[in-house]
């Protein structure tokens, strides 16, 4: 179930909430772990078993790890480590690793098929930062079962993200509480991501497919401003699409009390590409800097170490979107640009010039990352610089930009902080003065309402909705 | 005291009116979870009335989704949960003025030029050489010789739902817009049109000496109304050579007959229509004035039977495209009574029996509907008995909606008129034309629906013994 379907918004989420909200103090961990489990059932109840099994082996292993001492508390990592680990490898890498065998040495003659549980790479994670806290001795272990795995199944955040850590909600599973505030703002938190995917992302979607057809022989045929202009949709979809989603799961939690960090900062207002990863897929990011890239060594290490860390971190963020070799390039496309930063250009580089290079980059890398087949890749980025032959423009993409260029002058805007930006000098200017705490306020009552009127009407007839993160 | 008492109030007063500055926020923001909480109920409720769910869409055109049959296995696998869902969303009682109000909502995104291209970077097969194959002499006699059903063994036949897509996406693919009409461009696809034509020389083989087949390819509105030179702009495949080259593959025993021509001598007449993929019964009337001629018979006074007409008319394109200027200027259908009888009777998909007529009166039917006034639409089987004409020859025609607005005219011609809509039709067409005493069998369809995988697979299906 994905939270921009009219399953969801119309019966699982009114219903669940009737239900937490009607019940009593001591019911309401109870009622929100049998919606999360129900939520997650949706996708396939098999794959149920399979969380519930990750959640009992990471509680097991923290409880061991806590009462035990010395070299048995790293047995005990490891035994998390390569339970979870493992688990994650066969269902995520174990048929592209296998297909990768065939090609190369024609063995083994049957790859098995195995189905990717949805969010499998989120609630991993979650459960590796948990038990490795607790090894550091950061966070005390969770002795209720049941609560860690709501912990690591609750709806909001469970298939995609963001990567919440067990210190930011520990007292918030135990008590919790949402004043008038919290509820206001989830609401509006989560009606801003449900328009942000219904109105803005699908849409965007919807042009970059008709431009950029994948697996179509069309795509290798398109002209130079297709390609720019499917890549320019594509680029402000997957932002759109990824930051709705944790606006929702943030909106969702804030509205019954939960304060989960933020996924995103507007990473297309970056200085560099090292400010884009400061921004972008924030959980992500400080997961690979806190588990992997600081336990190797961080940057307090020789230069030769720093760029063996940095890779290790780049290889493992490039794989971990997805168990084909144009994630690992992109990932190890942005440790090139990254080493580039930090070793030769060194803050020289002017700051709109930085931003715009930092843009370019990650632009590209979006090219990278949006065809899996390397023969669409090689299509698209030979036709980017006219390599195809098939002309500068022509009257479709004319008519494609002409079409969509309200979408796109607003897409754009909303993935800046403009809208922050303007709530926060009307709140101040509300203040002082009454008129404009009449249109703040009217501008604050009538947007969430409005946000899912809107979100509903474009989810009716769109046929265009998956989210792109599930496949992580 | 006073100037204390002054002093304190004067600092209290700006904390009470934040106080209430900030109440008065608090409450419009109260307001707001009751707004997004009251719509998020009566959605919610709206959606519990099971009664009411549509089972199709006049929008969309399409049956909606079906309730999802239950096994343990579906459960297990998420299938029946996700099929659940959409059946919810695609049946939800609202959904028809949402996904109107969706329609008007993309508008919005931008500036809808006058001259347009939508879609269009379709990737055609190069057009051979006339009378050329893909195939090699050998393979092509072996490819000749497999006949679905009768060589294979169990064959997947193309059903409606599939050929209707296929149609849909062919149809839809490239579309140029100019001044509030729109025009498909054509793309030849080798394999397709091979197929096609294989199916109209099989049933041609298989009715040799029994009747006499005949093809009529109908060019695209871009192929019959835009000049030369736009047309050569569009990027598709040119539509006369096209056809010419369907032609050039039909056995000695097919009767083709050549419409281009003569559409685009009239195309300063109203031969299609400008909202709507279709043509008008005038552009279907040159085309059966052509088949008379080949046929060697006079052609009926069509023009001047009593006629009807029906607007405004907004078709498919405008479903699509949903432009304002189509909207301003909308079409109409004429619609020629027949003189020898204005009665049908037809069997739909579930096999009921209706008695209908060949051309009604839809003028109170939706603004999208009119053109379901010839012959009651696309059907299985349609039979028209003239009594006018009680001994004259039998024929069958084999369509798709194109031939709607063409079945009338041979009325008058033949004592009975059988028609298969090839897309709902399972008849085997020799052994029907044997069955039925038919003297001339009549493929019509439109140049890029016979350049669909699915129709001419389906046609070589029924087609075959």
């Amino acid at each position: 179930m994905v939270f921009s379907s009219f399953a969801f918004l119309l019966i699982f989420f009114p219903v669940h909430l009737a239900a937490y909200l009607l019940v009593p103090e001591k019911f309401k961990n109870p009622v929100l772990l049998a919606s999360s489990l129900i939520f997650y059932a949706w996708g396939g109840p098999r794959y149920v078993l399979l969380i519930c099994f990750e959640a009992l082996a990471s509680w097991f292993f923290a409880l061991r790890i806590e009462s035990s001492e010395g070299t048995m508390r790293r047995v005990w990592l490891i035994g998390e480590l390569v339970c979870l680990l493992g688990l994650l490898g066969y269902f995520k890498y174990w048929t592209w690793i296998l297909t990768n065998t065939h090609n190369l040495f024609g063995a083994p003659a049957d790859i098995p098929q195995i189905v990717l549980p949805i969010g499998i790479s989120f609630y991993t994670f979650q459960l590796i930062s948990y038990v490795v806290d607790v090894y550091r001795g950061t966070i005390a272990a969770q002795r209720n079962y049941g609560k860690l795995l709501l912990y690591c199944s609750l709806f909001h955040q469970c298939i995609a993200g963001p990567i919440v850590r067990y210190e930011t909600v520990a007292h918030e599973i135990e008590h919790r509480h949402a004043s008038e505030r919290d509820l206001y703002e989830g609401v509006r938190r989560f009606s801003i991501g449900l328009a942000k995917k219904c109105v803005l992302a699908n849409a965007c979607a919807s042009v970059c497919d008709s431009v950029l057809p994948i697996g179509s022989p069309s795509l290798a045929t398109q002209v130079m401003s297709g390609y720019w202009l499917g890549m320019l949709f594509y680029a402000l979809q997957i932002y759109l699409d990824f930051s709705a989603y944790s606006d929702m799961a943030i909106g969702m939690g804030r509205m019954i009390g939960f304060h989960y960090l933020e996924n995103f900062d507007h990473p297309y207002q970056c200085s560099s590409v090292q400010d884009f990863w400061r921004r972008w897929h924030i959980s992500l990011s400080s997961f690979f800097r806190d588990y992997v890239y600081i336990p190797l060594g961080g940057s307090r290490c020789s230069d030769v170490e720093i760029i063996r860390n940095m890779a290790v971190v780049w290889f493992l963020t490039g794989m971990w979107h997805g168990a084909s070799w144009n994630y690992i390039l992109w990932g190890l496309y942005f440790l090139g640009f990254l080493l580039l930063e930090r070793f030769v250009i060194k803050d020289r580089m002017p700051r709109l010039l930085g931003h715009v290079c930092a843009l370019l980059v990650v632009y590209f890398g979006w090219v990278l990352f949006k065809f899996e087949d390397f023969g669409d890749l090689g299509s698209v980025l030979a036709g980017m610089v006219g390599g195809n032959g098939a002309g500068l423009t022509n009257l479709t993409i004319h008519t494609v930009f002409l079409q969509n260029i309200f979408l796109l002058a607003f897409s754009i805007l909303a993935c800046t902080g403009f809208g922050s930006w303007l709530r926060g000098r009307l709140s101040s200017a509300a203040g002082s003065n009454d008129l404009v705490l009449t249109i703040f306020g009217v501008l604050e009552m009538i947007m969430p309402p409005l946000l899912l009127l809107v979100s509903l009407i474009s989810l009716a007839g769109a046929s265009y909705n998956p989210f792109i993160y599930f496949q992580f | 005291m006073a100037e204390n008492t002054r002093t304190r109030t004067k600092r209290t007063a700006p904390a009470d009116q934040l106080r209430a500055r900030h109440r008065k926020l608090m409450d419009m923001r109260l307001y707001s979870i009751l707004g997004f909480s009251g719509l998020l109920a009566i959605f919610t409720v709206i959606g519990m009335l099971f009664f009411f769910r549509p089972t199709t869409s006049q929008v969309e055109k399409r049956e909606l989704a079906k309730f999802p049959e239950f096994t343990l296995e579906r459960f297990l696998d998420g299938t029946f949960t996700s099929e659940l869902g959409l059946w919810y969303s695609d049946t939800y009682p609202l959904r028809e003025p949402l996904v109107a109000a969706g329609l008007a909502l993309n508008n919005l995104h931008g500036i809808q030029p006058s001259t347009q291209m939508v879609g269009g970077n379709v990737v055609a097969d190069d057009l051979p050489v006339e009378g050329e194959t893909s195939a090699e002499p050998e393979e092509e006699t072996a490819a000749q010789q497999s006949v679905p059903g009768k060589d294979d063994g169990p064959v997947e036949v193309p059903t409606a739902q599939t050929m209707q897509e296929d149609i849909q996406a062919s149809i839809m693919s490239g579309l140029y817009v100019k001044d509030g009409a729109a025009y498909s461009v054509y793309y030849f696809v080798q394999s397709a049109v091979e197929t096609y034509c294989r199916a109209i020389n099989t049933c041609a083989d298989n009715l040799k000496g029994e009747a006499t087949v005949y093809s009529i390819l109908v060019p695209n509105n871009s192929g019959a109304m835009l000049s030369e030179e736009e047309l050569a702009g569009l990027g598709g495949t040119d539509p006369r050579e096209a056809i010419r080259y369907f032609n050039s593959l039909f056995d000695e025993n097919v009767h083709p007959v050549f419409i281009y021509d003569t559409l685009r001598e009239h195309n300063d007449e109203y031969l299609y229509f400008r909202t709507d993929h279709h043509w008008t019964q005038l552009g279907a009337y040159y085309a059966y004035v052509e088949f008379c001629k080949v046929k060697g018979t006079e052609p009926a006074d069509v023009l001047h039977w009593e006629h009807m007409r029906f607007e405004p008319f907004l078709g498919s394109f405008y479903d699509t495209l949903g432009l304002w200027e189509m909207e301003a200027n909308p079409d109409y259908v004429d619609a020629y009574i027949p003189s020898g009888t204005n009665d049908l009777e037809f069997w739909d998909e579930e096999g009921n029996h209706y008695d209908w007529q060949v051309i009604t009166d839809v003028s109170d039917w939706a603004t999208s509907s009119k053109y379901a006034t010839f012959i009651a639409g696309d059907k299985p089987l349609t039979i028209i008995n003239n009594p006018a004409n009680p001994d004259g020859p039998v024929c069958l025609v084999i369509k798709e909606s194109y031939g709607c607005a063409f079945v009338p005219c041979l009325v008058d011609d033949y004592s009975t008129v059988y028609v298969f809509d090839c897309r709902y039709s399972d008849y085997n067409i020799p052994q029907f034309v044997r069955e039925h005493g038919v003297n001339d069998v009549i493929f019509i369809n439109n140049m890029t629906l016979a350049t669909t995988d699915t129709v001419g697979e389906r046609l070589l299906w029924m087609s075959s013994e």
